[in-house]
């Protein structure tokens, strides 16, 4: 036996004596520790709450989407007795954040497609159809199939709709043909889009990036769709050859200032032109023209390649329901929810999460981890005829890809205050770090998510 | 954002679960190999010493590994590493991947080269050595 061995045998042996312990009994001890382990490892995957409320209360969630599924988890797990029905007919799940990164070439489709099932959980009735109608004077909604189904409370987690024929002459099917992209849609429809990127970075010519009025989800998306985009035609050598411009429908560039300010000269630092106050009205796909109602008067201009964000919106069926915010409201079709305890302000027994809520606030991911405990913490209060307890203060983060292998990471509140889970991570430079988690650690995290686990 | 012990561990988790086929087998196969080399060790030379030090050794090339790799592993290049936080994330990983490996690896080299022979083969081994004494034999 060699000096390290001994050593080594010799501090084992010094402290299984110390703890009154024989080598047999730390080994019976280990294997003990082992199943301990293993058990605390299964408790993570299927743990209850030690006190779950006791309820006979039915619990409709309409929409499986990241709200949805997060909710149906927690209201799973922190309810005994319930009886939850989340309505929604897509079986697939895409990750939404990811596909910024299908549409610039770094991810494949399959990366972030996924399936509703794997989250929800076996105790929760599904019923494989969309509501076509609400009714919180009933307590029901129907569905495009024509069932009724009644409830004690609502969550509405629908997400929002995308308008394409807000814009003359556009619709999902050009997306990938004559020149246009739009990353907000299906993995499919990003993928569409890197291929018509792929070929204007190949080629060069006049790019042109939009962004609709109005609240849309991810704003952050057309700004790193812009610049992913000129870190292409860089990596290519055809950045001479490309002409970019960012077109922002008024004066601002990103809702929290400091950004705002660094965007305005890091854009142009860059070679992308900002036109403000140019929202899209119309796309000529043959002619690849597009038209902008600036405050000076229509504005056409030819593009080789663009990025087309459309006007977004609540779902029709909410929009045009007694749910949806008035017109004379800032947030009108808009599900009306008190913005910090995200209860419905005419319906007591409606709550929100997600896109489809009404604050005044970035519509992401981000947004709907720190909503949905919010809306079932309060929901739960509401069975059990006790004040809202939990308030949600806004928070949501973006990722701020700035190119590939850089990102800031952008978290903030209702206050527009810079929030940083790691203050050791400035928000205020871009850093591969951010880029890691982004590409690494997000997905893991929404996944989390979708569980109820974060 | 606050995030919890328990928050972090399931992101983990789920930073994993895609692995567990492989990881579940892993983990199985060294805690085998760990019970089984405490039944062979018995009754022979313990070089468990040198068992860790190669698996340290192990350990130092997957740090190295993930340390070259890694920036390229996210479409990175090392110009993009641009702080001292870059740089500490970066060796946190590698340190991390280091470490993973030297503890998956430890078991096998228990195996390898952690079990010497049995100790009455060297005592007579010593004993039977030529132009030894009694006297040294005795000590």
């Amino acid at each position: 036996m060699n000096q390290d061995d001994k050593k080594i045998r010799a501090a084992v042996h010094r402290a299984l004596e110390s703890s009154g312990m024989s080598r047999r009994n730390f080994l019976r001890l280990s294997g003990g520790g082992a199943l301990m382990a293993g058990a605390t490892a299964s408790g993570l995957l299927i743990s209850r709450p030690a006190r779950a409320v006791p309820t006979s209360a039915h619990i409709v969630i309409v929409g499986a989407g990241a709200a949805g599924l997060d909710s149906a988890s927690r209201l799973s797990r922190e309810l005994d007795g319930a009886r939850i029905t989340i309505i929604d007919r897509q079986e697939a799940h895409y990750y939404q954040p990811g596909l910024t990164l299908v549409a610039s070439g770094l991810w494949g489709a399959d990366k972030v497609t996924d399936r509703n099932a794997r989250y929800l959980p076996s105790d929760v009735e599904w019923i494989h159809d969309m509501v076509a109608e609400y009714d919180p004077d009933n307590n029901r909604v129907v569905t495009e199939d024509g069932r009724t189904v009644e409830y004690d409370y609502l969550l509405v987690t629908t997400g929002l709709q995308i308008n394409y024929s807000d814009i003359e002459g556009m619709s999902r099917d050009l997306i990938g043909q004559h020149g246009i992209g739009c990353v907000y849609d299906r993995p499919d429809v990003a993928l569409a889009t890197w291929q018509a990127i792929d070929r204007f970075t190949t080629e060069g010519g006049v790019g042109l990036f939009t962004r609709a009025p109005g609240a849309i989800k991810c704003a952050g998306a057309p700004l790193k769709m812009t610049m992913l985009t000129e870190n292409r035609l860089n990596e290519r050598g055809t950045r001479d050859r490309a002409e970019m411009h960012y077109l922002p429908p008024a004066k601002s560039l990103f809702s929290q200032p400091d950004i705002h300010d660094f965007l305005t000269e890091h854009l142009p630092g860059r070679g992308i032109q900002i036109d403000w106050d140019h929202p899209l009205k119309a796309i000529d796909p043959g002619a690849r023209t597009a038209t902008f109602a600036t405050p000076e008067g229509d504005r056409t201009m030819e593009y080789d390649f663009i990025h087309v964000v459309p006007p977004m919106s609540a779902p029709d069926a909410l929009r045009n329901s007694p749910l949806a915010a008035p017109a004379e409201s800032k947030f009108a079709g808009w599900l009306e929810v008190d913005q910090y305890e995200l209860q419905h302000l005419r319906y007591a027994n409606v709550f929100g999460a997600g896109d489809v809520n009404g604050v005044p606030i970035g519509k992401t991911s981000a947004s709907v981890k720190a909503q949905v405990p919010v809306a079932v913490e309060n929901l739960i209060q509401n069975i059990q005829e006790k004040e809202n307890t939990a308030r949600y203060n806004g928070y949501t983060s973006c990722p701020l890809i700035t190119q590939v292998g850089r990102a800031i990471l952008l978290e903030f509140d209702y206050d527009l205050k810079m929030t940083p889970s790691f203050p050791i991570i400035t928000p205020y430079e871009p850093r591969w770090t951010s880029w890691l988690m982004k590409d690494y650690l997000l997905l893991p995290a929404y996944r989390a998510m979708l569980r109820g686990r974060i | 954002m606050a995030f919890s012990i328990t928050g972090i561990l399931f992101v983990m988790l789920e930073f994993f679960r895609g692995m567990l086929w492989f990881l579940i087998p892993l983990i199985l196969l060294d805690l085998i190999l760990l019970g089984w080399y405490f039944k062979r060790i018995s009754g022979r030379r313990n070089k468990a010493g040198l068992a860790f030090k190669t698996s340290i050794g192990f350990g130092v090339f997957a740090f190295v590994i993930t340390l070259i790799l890694l920036p390229g592993s996210t479409h990175a290049t090392w110009g993009d590493l641009i702080g001292w936080i870059d740089y500490f994330s970066l060796i946190l990983v590698s340190l991390g991947m280091g470490a993973a490996g030297a503890v998956a690896i430890f078991p096998v080299m228990l195996h390898l080269v952690g079990i010497g022979p049995r100790k009455e083969a060297v005592q007579k081994t010593q004993a039977t050595r030529p132009g030894q004494t009694a006297d040294e034999n005795a000590g």
